[in-house]
């Protein structure tokens, strides 16, 4: 029997806890299981990576740092003066940029050879970052979202990498507090999530204009530092902090959101948009082209309402077809078909925050109890496939994790080969 | 000389035994005070968290899911009665019934993990808030259906929405409750159905945790277990202590409160039909404070009270205000919140609930237990 969830659709995770073993023991016992009652899982601790990740973190003792992980296991290899963000991989060199989560107004450069620091951005004195940052499709420049404390309007500064990291440029965001930014593939352009919310330095991370938000997504052209384009979701969806972003190699941009009023809400919190000049051919009669809206991707509402209103970050996978969004208010990371723009299913991982590519449907999540998950999601076809295949013993190559738990991974991982 | 010293040397020595005695006494006393003070303010150990975890799961978790199945299998009895004699009596005695698997519900509610993820099991339990009036919509349509092989023979296919307490409350204290004249009607075979279902639940969940969940946190580490280790077990345990006041404060208060009070809206809040609203809450609170004070067979050192040290004078005194300021939330809710002083009651007990929520939160990180790093403070 097909279960389908309250609002009709077919949720082939339906029960699923953070290691799924009940589920088998229950309401599915009905399929005469003789496998084990576990899902291979989060207990094995011999290392699945074949890479190195990165993500910043906190140690047992309230100490900062960046993480690093490989097969050889999971170790905090450099100090930091404060909590950090994002941590970018530079593309021709061995050093990992580690950038402050807001208000911070440092950016670090620890060569991960040598683990030591070999450079310090500081921020203009009235600017700071938001934790994020990208290279340019160069490689030179570093580009950033920053806060113009002066006027309260969010900024991009693109830095020299072949010369001490001096500012090279600084243009708008078109928006208040940018958040996370992607070079698009196709174009010199950037696309940037402009939160909305407005922050100063002298009230920490208190939101200022939490009723008048208007959060944007925005593309930029990195020649002229113009608006190309600028998408924002309607007025009721005007507490949706537009923050985090991922682009595909096709150039489709996912969204993940925060919401800002009340969590019992159960607001929408991820949506897809199609930059215009991908979506449309240009009218001949035309001047220009028409905005593509941004689309909601919809969720279980069952499923919704676990994410607490909160999504942490958001991954393609390698080929850009699946889409993971981290839900950590939840314990939740949920996985799309995002060509077919339909919900797959979701795992349960507790505080599970960071989501990295790991190959095509494969996905590497972080949590902040140390743990580092590999995960592989199936592209179902049909409601019985699903249920056959919720029944069998999953291949523990799905859900092989590895742990230091005196480490917490903190918002996002980062690959590198 | 100094005034100790006597001149009788047997005398002398007898004082300086005694005195030793006392000394080291004394010395015990202060080593034990010491060390006492001091493992109250370290970080429990591996094996006090193992028996934290055990404690809790056997005298908390077992016993509250136990209580739920005795009164969903009463509530089952009670409408069986009620459909098979409607009568003031009979109503009343199963309003009465419902009243009491509520409130055992909201005694456990509280936990969110294990069994009850199986299925939707909590949301099957209980789906609320129902934002878009899905309940009421979907019971309307079963009823008018009068579909018999639907509800008995594919039951399992209707939406988890109209299976749980929410449904039963609508049948049993709408303005037009189950009335004599509704004998044998459909409307009381869906009641019925209905609370089959939540039985069915609640046995099936009070099974699982006796068979399969407890001993995983006997054995946190086995190998393919559900948890990694103790430490993970009790962080896991102790998220169902703290997020429930959040859930309280965001949900059962701030959500039906609105911006003030006369945008207050008394239909937000949980169970208002039967005008449980606040028990609820106050079912919430103790509940919540029986998992903080739990003793049980291993003593008080398994306690959380006890591990918590130092904190727990503060934490004491904030359970207290957050009981108090309960009290003073007049009934039923569903009026007075739409009144100034109802909603500046109820506006007390959410500032209450927060600073508990608050000092629980920071006490833990101080023990080393990280109930979410990104979860509680991700950008």
């Amino acid at each position: 029997m097909t279960k389908l969830n309250d609002l009709g659709e077919i949720d082939p995770h339906i029960g699923m806890t953070r290691r799924s073993f009940l589920r088998r023991t229950s309401s599915l016992a009905c399929l005469s299981l003789s496998a084990p009652a576990f899902l291979h899982g989060a207990a094995v601790s011999n290392s699945h990576l074949n890479r190195s990740v990165y993500s910043a973190g906190k140690d047992s003792s309230g100490n900062y740092g960046l993480i690093h992980a490989d097969q050889n296991g999971i170790r905090m290899i450099a100090a930091l003066p404060e909590r950090a963000h994002e941590i970018l991989i530079h593309p021709s060199k061995p050093h990992a940029l580690v950038v402050a989560r807001r208000p911070g107004n440092w950016c670090m450069i620890i060569d991960t050879d040598s683990k030591q620091i070999v450079h310090k951005i500081t921020t203009a004195s009235n600017s700071h970052f938001y934790g994020h940052a990208v290279f340019d499709r160069t490689g030179r420049y570093l580009i950033t979202t920053e806060n113009d404390l002066l006027t309260g309007q969010g900024k991009i500064v693109m830095r020299d990498s072949v010369n001490h990291y001096a500012i090279h440029k600084s243009i708008p965001s078109y928006g208040v507090g940018p958040h996370q930014l992607k070079v698009m593939p196709d174009s010199n352009q950037l696309v940037i999530a402009n939160g909305g919310i407005s922050t100063r330095p002298d009230t920490g991370r208190k939101k200022l204009n939490l009723d008048t938000m208007r959060p944007n997504l925005s593309y930029i052209d990195l020649d002229t530092g113009s608006l190309v384009e600028q998408v924002t979701l309607p007025v009721a969806l005007h507490q949706l902090s537009i923050r985090h972003l991922a682009v595909n190699a096709q150039g489709d941009v996912a969204i993940a959101m925060q919401y800002q009023g009340n969590t019992g809400d159960n607001m929408p919190l991820v949506a897809s948009h199609r930059p215009r000049h991908l979506a449309q051919e240009k009218p001949a009669e035309q001047s220009s082209y028409q905005n593509n809206p941004l689309k909601i991707l919809d969720i279980p509402l069952t499923q919704l309402s676990k994410m607490r209103g909160y999504c942490g970050s958001v991954c393609f996978d390698k080929s850009g077809h699946y889409l993971a969004v981290s839900a950590p208010r939840g314990d939740l990371i949920i996985f799309f078909d995002f060509i077919n723009k339909r919900y797959v299913n979701s795992r349960q991982i507790p505080d599970g925050c960071g989501l990295a590519s790991a190959g095509v449907a494969s996905f590497e999540i972080s949590n902040g109890r140390g743990s580092l998950y590999h995960h592989r999601i199936s592209s179902p076809t049909s409601a019985e496939a699903l249920l056959q295949r919720d029944a069998r013993q999953i291949n523990p190559q799905q859900a092989q994790a590895q742990r230091n738990n005196t480490l917490s991974f903190d918002n996002h991982l980062s690959t590198n080969g | 000389m100094p005034y100790f010293v006597s001149q009788n040397p047997n005398t002398t020595r007898r004082s300086f035994l005694k005195n030793r005695r006392c000394f080291n006494a004394l010395f015990s006393v202060l080593v034990l005070v010491f060390t006492t003070v001091s493992a109250a303010n370290a970080t429990p150990s591996i094996e006090q968290w193992k028996q934290f975890n055990i404690n809790t799961v056997t005298h908390y978790v077992l016993p509250n899911y136990d209580a739920l199945e005795t009164n969903a299998n009463r509530l089952v009895a009670a409408n069986q009665s009620l459909c098979k004699k409607t009568s003031k009596e009979t109503l009343t005695f199963a309003q009465n019934t419902f009243i009491a698997t509520m409130a055992a519900w909201q005694k456990i509610q509280n936990v969110r993990f294990g069994p009850v993820e199986i299925s939707e099991r909590h949301y099957s339990l209980q789906f609320w808030p129902d934002k878009k009036n899905h309940i009421g919509k979907r019971l309307v349509r079963l009823i008018d259906s009068k579909d018999r092989q639907r509800l008995e023979e594919s039951f399992a296919s209707l939406p988890i929405s109209i299976k749980g307490l929410p449904a039963i409350e609508r049948l049993l204290f709408s303005e037009k409750p189950i009335s004599i004249n509704d004998d044998a009607s459909f409307r009381c075979e869906v009641l019925v159905r209905i609370s089959q279902e939540v039985h069915n639940v609640a046995l099936a969940l009070s099974n699982e945790w006796h068979q399969q969940m407890l001993p995983q946190f006997s054995d946190a580490t086995q190998l393919d277990g559900y948890f990694e280790d103790d430490i993970d077990a009790a962080t896991t345990l102790l998220k169902a202590f703290v997020e429930p006041l959040e859930h309280i404060r965001d949900l059962k208060l701030e959500r039906p409160l609105g911006s003030d009070a006369a945008h207050a809206k008394g239909k937000r809040l949980e169970s208002w039909r039967s005008q449980q609203s606040k028990q609820n809450i106050a079912n919430n609170i103790a509940s919540i404070k029986q998992f903080y004070t739990l003793a049980g067979t291993a003593g008080e050192s398994s306690s959380l009270q006890q591990l918590v040290g130092n904190e727990a004078q503060e934490i004491d005194a904030l359970f207290t205000k957050v009981e108090l300021a309960l009290s003073r939330v007049p009934t039923p809710m569903k009026n007075t919140i739409e009144t100034l002083d109802g909603y500046a009651a109820a506006s007390e007990l959410t500032a209450a609930l927060t600073l508990l929520h608050e000092k629980l939160k920071g006490t833990l990180t101080a023990m080393g237990i990280h109930l979410g790093f990104n979860s509680r403070d991700g950008d």
